[in-house]
């Protein structure tokens, strides 16, 4: 029995010793927190573990009664520690202690903070362009009291100029728990799809949450005031007054109005599983942001058919303080140039979300009125009576005016004259007895509405996207200028993860059209319908991609258009594109460590129509594109990567022309770091050649360093020079970049 | 001692010897740990054991640390945060997986023996061998894998498309299907401050001398 007993202890320590405890926490020599300490040590792998034979002691006392312990692991959580040293030792089936050592601290920190700056400088020179830019960015952040947080995002750049609008960044965001958060300067804000979503407002941007309820507020400037290039402030024309005497008649010209935007979003709901919204956004330009009379403006004078200004000389630069009484201004909705605009918004938004997110829906409905030009102010309601419909006075269609409220009263909300687009947002034959349109219609394609809805379902792996929008012709945010108009959209998508995600299947289509109004007669259309393979086997194992779309675009036009001289214009558009790409990525281990690539694209489009003229300059094409990249990890450790890629397009080139274009690029890029990666030094070569309906060719080498100075500072150069050659002309390009990096 | 009553209960209750991979070190807030078995939900405590499958809630002020039994790979969640681990127990090693619904996530991941370590988001897969990074992953806008140490590979699931991340760089990953790589800025850690992952701790450290002669050290850290 002995002999068993020592046998066992001699086949327990020699087991042990093939794997040594992990040490999970503390970290030896570490400075942690004194409140809530967690003692813990992983004997995964190890074999022979009792977790009965196992003795946990800190300070010297035994806390093993205290501790969790089997044969994976052990643990222990104390809720208080003394400040100090404290040691932990731990005895493990015959052999001697793990020991090690850290110390507690009183509570954390109340103020931590961080941040970096980054200074760069450019230089660009492509062919006889140069374009030099510096910039310094500074962000700090950080917190106070576990309460708040504050951050700054600061970016001064030599781009600034007052002919532009800003360039420099100027926030600064200070957030007070998850209650509110307060933006001042510039910011992003986000409200909603249609009203404001992203654009940069210089101006206060607050968001409040309380629960439930959630208030989002905005106020500042969309655009400031340019008065623009003072050579080119004025146009002129020559005019005669009541005596007969010529005068300069100033126009204004190259400006931008100020454009002030208050925008709001009331919600309620948290969000994890319900939403509702409403939001609100006004903006306007403010007319009294450009200066009239700019005295150091220049105008060069020239007399033209009417006459000639007395005291003038032709070709002569004047500025307009020196034309005094021999320049007349213009009011300013008679200047040239877009004239100055208001815009409201209103919308409402749903967000739900069931079965713990895995379904989720949302839509969002938003109602623009937008006034192009609000020079002279409003009309009052007999105008607009009178413009909209003047058979019978206070009466709009079905409509008796007499009990509407008069549009000028409301001016602060919205300026209301013959430059509202559109004048009336709904369709006004869908009302009364004799309406003739159906009064769905008319709501439904409303051309200043814009409405949204999706719905996703993530079940079983399997994502699943319904979609659909339509943004009418005349919708307008100017808090959101980038939406894209007059179309309606749906789309259906599903992807599959199989495999634990090693294998994905996405299948998706897509219909958009410009069918929004009642009135449009030839409906453009797309469809898209798409494809998508791609394997993950594993590692060792290469990756492949197989993506293919097909894309069917028609405007809806069948026939010729006959012009008046017996000739005709063919304006039909109905093609069919095919796109196949095929993708394989391959890591593998040669002598050195390997990424190799491979990517096949074909494009084909085709057009539908074969009766075309000789002289149709024809849309179909075929493009097929050829990349093979490998990237090398040497064991030195130099790691190279080179790029070929071979594209062949066949197009039309002009009316009943056609031709070919084909192009070689190759490049060669290679790094190596020095000093503990402190240093890396890179540098590549690379060439292109291009033969059919362009000739070029070049050839271009570029190097640069990064060197990390301290831990916290570094240093990034680098550089290009390229020597071109197109149509028997030589070109160089040279680009040069530097930045400098300090973190604290 | 209450709480270690609770602590063993529910060692007890969610672990089981054979299947447990990783531990919880550290909880902050709420953060709730569901049992792929029998789908209950329970608060996850520090030095609760986690095993092959188990999914974790982080509320919006919740953080939670984990660490993997094998090899010390750290895995960190922020508030707001839904991530299922997965790994499955192989001789001395544990391969390693987190498939991320949404959140943030920071990670320091030790090198795997000839093993990657799978993290999937509904929009990419990244495959990773040892590193630390960040990841943002919000489903409807995108991925953003932030590489602090190391190099991954990323893949957009949508196209198929590949790239590699390397130390200092970015890669944002969309459902659109774009994939782009750009070098990292403040804003691609903004909110993961309390993941500790920004600026490692620093030292300076000063010798000085008294009129015996004895030679003493002054430790400054800071961050």
């Amino acid at each position: 029995m002995k002999k068993n007993i020592i046998f066992l202890a001699l086949f327990s320590s020699i087991l042990l010793s093939q794997s040594d405890v992990l040490i999970m926490s503390p970290e030896p020599n570490s400075e942690i927190s004194g409140h809530d300490v967690l003692i813990a040590i992983s004997t995964f792998g190890m074999k022979g573990i009792n977790p009965n034979n196992i003795q946990l002691l800190l300070d010297g006392e035994d806390i093993s009664d205290l501790a969790y312990m089997d044969e994976d692991m052990v643990t222990c959580l104390l809720d208080q520690l003394d400040p100090g040293l404290h040691q932990i030792q731990i005895f493990i089936g015959g052999g001697g202690p793990k020991t090690w050592s850290f110390t507690t601290t009183l509570r954390e920190p109340t103020l931590k903070y961080s941040g970096r700056i980054r200074s760069s400088s450019s230089m660009d020179q492509i062919d006889d362009q140069t374009l030099n830019i510096s910039q310094v960015m500074v962000n700090f952040k950080g917190s106070a009291y576990e309460w708040m947080k504050f951050k700054t995002n600061v970016k001064i750049t030599t781009q600034e100029q007052a002919l532009y609008q800003p360039r420099n960044v100027l926030g600064f965001e200070i957030a007070l728990k998850d209650y509110a958060t307060i933006n001042v300067g510039d910011s992003n804000p986000r409200l909603s799809h249609f009203t404001m979503n992203g654009k940069r407002i210089r101006g206060l941007n607050a968001n409040i949450k309380w629960s439930w309820f959630n208030l989002h507020f905005v106020q500042g400037e969309i655009n400031r005031a340019i008065e623009g290039d003072l050579k080119k402030a004025y146009s002129y024309s020559i005019d005669t007054d009541d005596e007969g005497t010529k005068f300069l008649s100033l126009s204004r010209n190259g400006y931008t109005f100020e454009q002030n935007v208050m925008a709001g979003r009331l919600a309620l709901g948290r969000g994890k599983k319900f939403q509702w919204g409403l939001n609100f956004m006004k903006a306007r330009d403010d007319t009294n942001s450009v200066t009239q009379e700019l005295n150091n403006a220049e105008i060069v004078y020239s007399p033209d058919a009417t006459g000639s200004v007395s005291g003038l000389d032709s070709g002569v630069v004047y500025t307009i303080s020196e034309l005094g009484t021999k320049a007349h201004y213009l009011d300013g909705k008679n200047w040239a140039g877009d004239g100055p605009k208001d815009n409201l918004v209103i919308g409402t938004d749903l967000g739900i979300s069931l079965f713990n997110k895995r379904l989720r829906l949302d839509g969002e409905l938003a109602l623009s009125m937008t006034n192009n030009n609000i020079w002279g102010g409003p009309l009052t309601l007999a105008q607009l009576d009178t413009m909209i419909d003047d058979s019978v006075d206070n009466k709009l269609s079905s409509f008796d005016l007499s009990s509407f409220p008069d549009p000028a009263d409301y001016e602060k909300i919205l300026i209301i004259n013959p430059n509202m687009a559109p004048l009336v947002p709904i369709d006004i034959n869908a009302f009364g007895d004799n309406a003739t349109v159906d009064l769905t219609d008319a709501v439904l394609s409303m051309p200043s509405l814009a409405y949204r809805g999706r719905a996703i379902t993530n079940f079983y792996g399997n994502y699943l996207a319904l979609e659909y929008s339509q943004v009418g012709p005349e919708f307008n945010s100017l808090a959101n200028p980038y939406l894209v108009k007059n179309k309606r959209e749906w789309s259906i998508s599903d992807k599959f993860k199989l495999l634990q995600n090693r294998l994905m299947l996405t299948l998706g289509y897509k219909y958009q059209d410009d069918d929004i109004l009642t009135i449009v007669e030839k409906i453009k259309s797309q469809n898209t319908l798409s494809l998508g393979v791609n394997a993950l086997p594993g590692p060792g194992l290469p990756t492949l991609n197989f993506t293919y779309r097909s894309i069917g675009r028609d405007n809806g036009t069948t026939e010729l258009v006959q012009l008046t001289d017996t000739t005709s214009t063919d304006n039909r558009e109905n093609t069919h594109t095919n796109n196949v790409m095929v993708n394989i990525n391959h890591r593998f281990d040669l002598i050195w460590s390997h990424s190799l690539s491979g990517t096949f694209v074909d494009v084909a489009k085709e057009d539908k129509f074969s009766d075309r003229a000789d002289d149709f300059v024809d849309p179909a094409m075929s493009t097929q594109v050829i990349n093979i990249s490998l990237t090398t990890r040497y064991t030195i450790p130099l790691k190279t990567s080179f790029n070929f890629t071979a594209n062949s397009s066949e197009l039309s080139t002009g009316p009943g022309q056609r031709g070919t274009q084909d192009f070689l690029t190759a490049n060669f890029d290679a790094e190596y770091p020095f000093i503990n990666n402190l240093l890396l030094v890179k540098g590549g070569i690379n060439m292109a050649r291009g033969t059919g309906m362009v000739d070029m060719s070049w050839l271009g080498f570029k190097g640069g360093i990064r060197w990390r100075i301290m831990d916290d500072f570094s240093l990034n150069t680098q550089g290009e020079f390229r020597s071109k050659k197109t149509g028997g002309i030589n070109k160089n390009t040279i680009i040069a970049r530097a930045n400098l990096e300090y973190s604290f | 001692m209450k709480r270690i009553l609770i602590l063993c209960l529910s060692l007890c209750s969610i672990s089981t010897a054979s299947s447990k991979i990783a531990l919880t070190i550290k909880v902050n807030g709420k953060v709730f740990v569901i049992d792929e078995a029998n789908s209950v939900k329970q608060p996850l405590k520090p030095g609760t054991p986690l095993k092959d499958k188990d999914k974790i809630l982080t509320g919006k002020n919740g953080f939670v640390a984990i660490m993997y039994l094998d090899d010390k790979s750290v895995v960190k969640m922020l508030g707001n945060s839904d991530l299922t681990v997965s790994g499955k127990r192989s001789g001395t090693q544990i391969n390693k997986s987190l498939d991320i619904k949404y959140g943030k996530i920071a990670a320091s991941i030790s090198p795997q023996k000839g093993n990657e370590f799978r993290i999937a988001t509904p929009t990419s897969v990244a495959s990773v061998k040892g590193t630390e990074l960040t990841i943002d992953s919000q489903p409807g806008i995108g991925d953003s894998f932030t590489l602090l140490e190391g190099l991954i590979e990323v893949t957009n699931t949508i196209t198929g498309e590949s790239t590699e991340v390397e130390n200092g760089e970015t890669a944002i990953s969309t459902p659109e299907g774009s994939l782009e790589v750009h070098e990292t800025t403040t804003d691609d850690l903004a909110g993961f401050e309390d993941a500790d992952v920004e600026i490692p701790t620093q030292e300076l450290r000063f010798e000085v001398e008294d009129e015996d002669g004895n030679i003493k050290e002054i430790i400054i850290r800071f961050q």
